[in-house]
């Protein structure tokens, strides 16, 4: 019972945090909503395990199935696309509107690893070894993939901007 | 802006924590958890059935290769009648059955039943001469109430302890009148708790169980 009620007191203090580290990791409110789910239920099967700290296991959980681009692509039926859906020069009329949508595109456009070595990084705040650790990759893969990343949404949220300005 | 900043945008639209979010993970989980329990619980039944019927079978398999073994000198013992009827090919040991031979569905431990029902249909008035007859033939053929036996031998094991029970009993595998006796033909038996059936050369006996023996109470 004091096993559960702690489960239930970290659930209420860290959800809101762990669904927009989920949401940052999928680009997709539902499925962020899902991922976290699941990995809430496998905290609460292994809690007394991961008691001292469940953050670290269920950010592990978030970051390993949404790093997981083949299997989230399967069940959504979706593929990542390498071109940004929308353009600012007047197809997109939301673009104008809402300055956060091609930001919003251009994470969502990002491959799932890169995605999550720029959140990890940049958001969480984890150190680069850390990250290449969690992703099971090396460091300089960390770098440059976080590199790229951030350019790709710098460079969106730079066009949105501008976008914004025009319309 | 700096990158966390720039992220921080995103964050923002990420949706809030639904009110009963505890609840159903908590409820998730319990069901995960029994259905793990399920499987784990069925997963050692199916172990545990498939050893039951394992077991039986290879320890059947291996003491009929030990009384295959063992058949095979009394098949060229010095006994007459025995060696007339291994010419003629008429009789044979309980080894000599083609090993591929399918169970009849009856285990040996039925055994009893066909005994009490064998007794009672000798014991009989009109099977006088059947009774009298050395050896006593059986048919080595499953044979229903009704109609031609089919071509299937008797279960092995029903054999063998059949054999042990009835020294005088040899099986045959042609239905051949010898002397006027025809072998005697059994049927599958129905067992249901201490109730039986068995069909005897054309009559279905009816037995039951009775202070450890099993007794023939109707059918002849």
């Amino acid at each position: 019972m004091a096993e559960e009620e702690a489960f239930r007191r970290f659930v209420a203090e860290r959800s809101a945090a762990l669904l927009r580290l989920a949401y940052l990791l999928t680009a997709d409110r539902a499925g962020a909503e899902d991922l976290v789910q699941n990995a809430l239920v496998k905290a609460y099967l292994r809690w007394r395990n991961i008691e001292s700290n469940p953050e670290a296991y269920v950010r592990r959980v978030l970051v390993t199935v949404a790093a997981d681009e083949r299997r989230r692509a399967h069940r959504r039926h979706e593929t990542a696309m390498e071109a940004l859906p929308e353009t600012v020069d007047g197809t997109d009329p939301y673009a104008g509107i809402d300055g956060n949508v091609r930001l919003r595109s251009a994470l969502a456009s990002l491959p799932s690893r890169q995605r999550a070595a720029v959140v990890l990084r940049h958001w969480v705040g984890l150190e680069v070894a850390e990250v290449a650790e969690l992703l099971g990759c090396s460091a300089g893969t960390v770098r440059s993939q976080t590199l790229r990343g951030l350019e790709k949404l710098r460079e969106a949220y730079g066009l949105a901007v501008e976008g914004e300005a025009r319309g | 802006m700096d990158d966390r900043e720039l992220l921080g945008l995103l964050a923002a639209e990420a949706p809030a924590p639904r009110p009963g979010l505890a609840d159903e993970v908590v409820a998730r989980a319990r069901r995960t958890r029994t259905r793990r329990r399920w499987k784990a619980a069925a997963g050692g039944l199916a172990l545990a059935a498939a050893v039951a019927i394992a077991v039986p079978v290879v320890l059947q398999h291996e003491s009929a290769l030990q009384s295959d073994s063992s058949a095979a000198k009394p098949a060229s013992g010095p006994l007459e009648g025995q060696k007339l009827r291994e010419k003629s090919g008429e009789a044979y040991s309980l080894g000599d059955s083609a090993p591929e031979a399918l169970a009849s569905g009856r285990s040996a431990g039925s055994a009893a039943v066909y005994e009490a029902a064998i007794d009672a249909f000798l014991k009989e008035g009109t099977n006088d001469d059947l009774r009298k007859a050395r050896p006593l033939r059986i048919l080595d053929q499953v044979c229903p109430l009704r109609g031609e036996c089919a071509d299937r031998p008797l279960d092995r094991g029903l054999k063998r302890e059949l054999s042990e029970r009835m020294p005088e009993v040899s099986f045959v595998q042609d239905d051949l009148t010898l002397d006027l006796v025809e072998p005697l033909r059994l049927g599958e038996a129905r067992i249901d708790g201490d109730k039986a059936r068995v069909p005897v050369s054309g009559r279905l006996l009816r037995l039951e169980l009775s202070r450890g023996r099993w007794q023939v109470v109707g059918g002849l």
